[in-house]
């Protein structure tokens, strides 16, 4: 069965089963930064109190040549000091396993890759940043993110890394600053995108 | 701000029917997102294949949770594998996310989710080592086995400020 005829012109769309998933409309763009060149940081500023929720989805890299990923540390408003914490269930293709961090400045959302994994390879993930502007609780984040390497790897390195995490921000700040930096410290690669969604 | 999130296009099987393709795949969005139900004659995954590649160029990682029991594997294949589909008796539920399907300069990767309320949910990470633009999407029974009338996919594109 192929399907050859493309734009429905219908404006709200049931996207499962006839749940209502989405009304397209609502899903809007705010911001993108694709980098021309290696730099140490991705911020989004100025973020509008707009909207309900906020998505970022992003392909990364990391320059650093230590292993075939490298970690992606996410904070809130400059808020460098040990109010984060996050859970995740990790797949690394031989292992699963899960992995908290409490009481650290910064949500781990893993993975990107480096540069030690195979060549035109970017880590990817999809983050849900909810209820960003309610100031009567603290932020919750979800995400599910990745890369494969093609069975390839080795000792210290990562076949690929399928991560499903949630995080949380001890904060009652509305959210207007998201600051995204490598693990290593190292800068992200040319190529790398990040942009940010607003659900109304 | 730019409103995005558009839907490209369905389609809906009205016989039972191995396969649905997505063509003439429009290059000006910036991820895709594919969402399916399905149910079939024999149990097994789906498999994706882009611009008709059948070439040794795709690859996995999968976390899936059955029963009890969490796990994890990595393969590599001549098509996009997704785990997990329905049955005869249960529909399989997938939304694929394909992360800069029109970039020429990266590899193509998809991050997705998938589950069969009677047996497993899973997570998969894939990647299609090509710079080529996805414009070709088939989508496709892993063992040969038909989808069965009802079953449905829809293409979203997503496009960036």
């Amino acid at each position: 069965m192929a399907i050859t005829s493309l734009k429905s012109g219908i404006s709200t769309r049931s996207g499962m089963a006839g749940n209502t998933l989405i009304y397209p409309g609502s899903y809007e763009s705010i911001a993108t930064t694709t980098l021309s060149s290696a730099a140490s940081t991705i911020t989004f500023s100025s973020i509008p109190s707009t909207y309900t929720h906020l998505q970022v989805r992003f392909i990364g890299k990391s320059v650093t040549t230590n292993g075939t990923y490298d970690a992606l540390l996410m904070r809130f408003n400059s808020d460098t000091a040990t109010n984060y914490s996050q859970h995740a269930i990790i797949g690394n293709g031989t292992s699963a396993v899960v992995d908290v961090n409490n009481g650290v400045g910064y949500i781990i959302v893993d993975p990107i890759t480096s540069s030690g994994a195979i060549a035109n390879n970017f880590g990817v993930g999809i983050i849900d940043i909810l209820d960003y502007t309610n100031t009567n609780k603290f932020k919750t984040i979800k995400n599910t993110s990745g890369f494969d390497n093609n069975v390839t790897g080795g000792t210290n390195f990562q076949y690929g890394y399928k991560t499903e995490s949630s995080g949380n921000w001890r904060s009652t700040s509305a959210i207007s600053t998201i600051t995204f930096n490598t693990g290593s410290a190292s800068n992200f690669a040319q190529y790398s995108q990040f942009a940010l969604y607003g659900i109304a | 701000m730019a409103k995005t999130y558009t839907p490209i296009a369905t389609g809906t099987m009205t016989v039972n029917a191995p396969s649905i393709t997505f063509s003439s795949i429009p290059a000006g969005y910036t991820d895709l997102k594919l969402i399916i139900t399905f149910k079939r004659d024999n149990a097994g995954g789906v498999y994706l294949r882009f611009n008709g590649d059948s070439g040794s160029n795709y690859s996995q990682t999968f976390l899936e949770g059955a029963s009890t029991a969490v796990s994890t594997r990595a393969g590599n294949q001549s098509f996009a594998y997704v785990d997990y589909n329905g049955d005869s008796t249960n529909n399989g539920m997938y939304s694929i996310d394909l992360m800069n399907y029109s970039n020429t300069t990266t590899f193509k990767t998809y991050l997705a989710s998938a589950g069969n309320a009677a047996t497993a949910i899973d997570k998969t990470v894939g990647l299609w080592r090509s710079t080529s633009a996805i414009s070709t999407i088939l989508v496709a029974s892993s063992n040969g086995g038909n989808y069965f009338a009802g079953s449905s996919a829809t293409l979203y594109g997503i496009l960036k400020a």
